[in-house]
């Protein structure tokens, strides 16, 4: 008989076992899938977040420059991009027009951009996903905003954006420079920012330091800054929540030692006819240690399969607020499924290995005892 | 051929509960030989049953199984003995719920290496011999006491162990199921495997097939066993 079929045998024998006491595992298996569950939403949550916000910096200029009154941003002057062009390494300069619009109907803060490319004609928009279901609006129908002076201005709707970099774009509108430059007040000759191509990583600092002294009033804020800024964010996010769960996990492994430290009269009873028929303490051990496999895995597998369900198609209903901050206020966004092997890997160390180890002993303990012992307290 | 030499058994030693079970103990058993140890509950029958068959270790004394010392062998030895010297019957089957008759038959195999079909085949053959063939796919849990009892002998008979421990096998069997079983018990010395049976039944002690009987009392042999 080879190994796999021996094993197999031993398989079939621990899914029985688990299954004649299954009034008894109940609890437990409830317990342990509802944290899997909580720890697998989590890091779903985090990587889709990160992931979206690594889109979204991608397309993003390596350095923005912002001008700064009284610590706070204020509109940038056109004649700033011709010196700035001229600093060694950057290879294109360009003004930015953007801000926010805030819609007094949904009570929504909204993004509005000027495209980069001539797509859009005046008086057209292109909206993201989060707008167009806020608004109630699709391709083809009509919009309205009202500019600075209150009055209200339509746009016809271009262009729904994609799902697939729903973080940058959910909240967003994008119409031509002019039309925005009507909507928001910004005169000719202003930019929001100025945002600069520097190709060569290890120059972007020096431009950074440059672009200081060209235009004292300003401050360059790099793409790498940026990108981890957002990873701290969402990683200390998640670390919170991982805190807050890991005494759960503590609690689920006092009570995974207990379970199998308190084997019921009926567990003794099979451990001791298996002893008294012959089996050697490994093989009472493997037995347990494929029970104990078998419920994890199924705990594993069903807290992860929740958690993909509660996060991508339910929006991860229960952490979304502390998660995504304040993009989860106006307008919502969905999650793009994103999965990373080696984080499942390491779920499976922390969910499962911990769990193996902890009722290891206890399995042990039972293994190694007497068979007239067992057969005697059972 | 088991021999047991001033072998004592103190259950909870050093506490207020400790007690004595069995009581410098010493007897013969010879191959082939069917011996009942008679004694009311409590007289050590099934303790002594237990440190004959490798189940526990003697407080102290010493046992002996086919010239081979027993009582300080390490534990993997002993399963090595459970599984291929002895086949065990209890009060109970103890059979494993929710498993199949020839599963359950299987059971003492199941983690050895040994092809399945050789061994299904001996488990098959065996249930037929103690007329239990058409419920070999039955499961456990469906099969009448005596049924049961049956298939717990011929799970003890899986390894054709050269000796049968049988601890009160006809205690939960009416006369009729118990007459039968006895009669399966009675092939087996004719094969040439001991038997060593613990019982108050007077069915089993009246038996044709028992050589001897070996009255117990309080963790002692009434009568001093003179056997070689």
């Amino acid at each position: 008989m080879t190994l796999l079929a021996r094993q197999r045998r031993l398989f079939g024998l621990a899914l029985a076992a688990i299954l004649r006491h299954r009034s008894r595992h109940l609890p437990f298996v409830l317990f342990y899938t509802a944290l899997v569950f909580v720890w697998a939403s989590v890091v779903f949550c985090t990587d889709a977040l990160k992931r979206e916000a690594r889109l979204l910096l991608r397309a993003a200029p390596e350095i923005v420059v912002q001008r700064l009154v009284a610590g706070r941003q204020e509109l940038i002057a056109a004649h700033h991009l011709a010196p700035l062009q001229r600093i060694p390494g950057v290879s294109h300069v360009r003004g930015r027009l953007w801000g926010y619009h805030f819609d007094e109907a949904t009570g929504a803060n909204l993004t509005v951009a000027a495209a980069n490319d001539s797509r859009l004609a005046p008086g057209e928009v292109a909206i993201g996903r989060g707008v167009a279901r806020l608004l109630g609006a699709d391709a083809g129908e009509t919009i309205s905003l009202r500019d600075t002076h209150g009055d209200a201005r339509s746009f016809r709707v271009a262009e729904v954006f994609s799902a697939a970099s729903e973080l940058a774009t959910a909240d967003l509108i994008e119409m031509t420079p002019a039309d925005l430059r009507l909507l928001l007040g910004v005169p000719e000759g202003f930019f929001t920012d100025i945002a600069l191509r520097v190709a060569n990583e290890n120059e972007r600092r020096v431009v950074a330091a440059k672009i200081r002294s060209l235009v004292p009033e300003s401050r360059a804020i790099l793409r790498e800054d940026i990108a981890r800024t957002y990873e701290e964010l969402f990683d200390w996010r998640a670390g919170l929540l991982f805190w807050v769960f890991s005494s759960l996990a503590a609690a689920l492994l006092v009570f995974a030692w207990d379970q199998a430290a308190g084997i019921g009269g009926e567990e003794k009873r099979e451990i001791g006819i298996l002893k008294a028929v012959g089996w050697e303490i490994p093989e009472v051990l493997a037995l347990k240690t494929w029970e104990s496999l078998i419920i994890a895995s199924a705990c594993f597998l069903g807290g992860m399969t929740l958690a993909y369900v509660h996060v991508f198609s339910a929006g991860a209903l229960l952490f979304a607020p502390l998660l995504k901050g304040w993009a989860v206020l106006y307008p919502r966004f969905a999650l793009v499924p994103a999965i990373d092997p080696p984080q499942i890997l390491l779920l499976f160390g922390v969910a499962v290995v911990p769990y193996l180890a902890a009722t290891g002993v206890p399995c042990w303990r039972a293994a190694a005892a007497e068979p007239e012992q067992l057969l005697r307290q059972a | 051929m088991i021999v047991a030499d001033r072998v004592t058994k103190i259950f909870n030693r050093g506490r207020p509960e400790e007690f004595t079970a069995l009581s410098g103990v010493s007897l013969t058993i010879t191959a082939g030989e069917a011996v009942v140890l008679m004694g009311p509950s409590g007289s050590g029958k099934t303790t002594l049953l237990s440190i004959l068959g490798a189940l526990s270790r003697p407080t102290s004394g010493r046992v002996q199984v086919e010239g081979r010392e027993i009582t300080r062998l390490p534990e993997k030895s002993l399963s090595s003995i459970r599984r291929r010297t002895f086949g065990f019957v209890f009060p109970q089957p103890h059979l494993v719920r929710g498993m199949r008759v020839i599963d359950n038959v299987m059971l003492p195999a199941l983690p050895v290496r040994e092809p399945e079909d050789g061994l299904r085949e001996r488990a098959q053959k065996l249930l037929e011999r103690l007329g239990l063939g058409c419920r070999a796919r039955a499961r456990a849990e469906t099969l009448s006491s005596g049924e049961a009892q049956r298939v717990a002998l011929a799970r003890a008979l899986i390894f054709e162990p050269k000796i049968v421990i049988a601890d009160e096998p006809t205690a939960h069997l009416d006369t009729a199921r118990a007459s039968e079983l006895i009669a399966l018990l009675a092939s087996l010395p004719a094969e040439g495997k001991t038997l060593v049976i613990a019982s108050h039944d007077p069915l089993v002690a009246e038996a044709p097939f028992v050589d001897r009987i070996l009255p117990m009392r309080d963790g002692r042999l009434l009568k001093p066993d003179l056997s070689p």
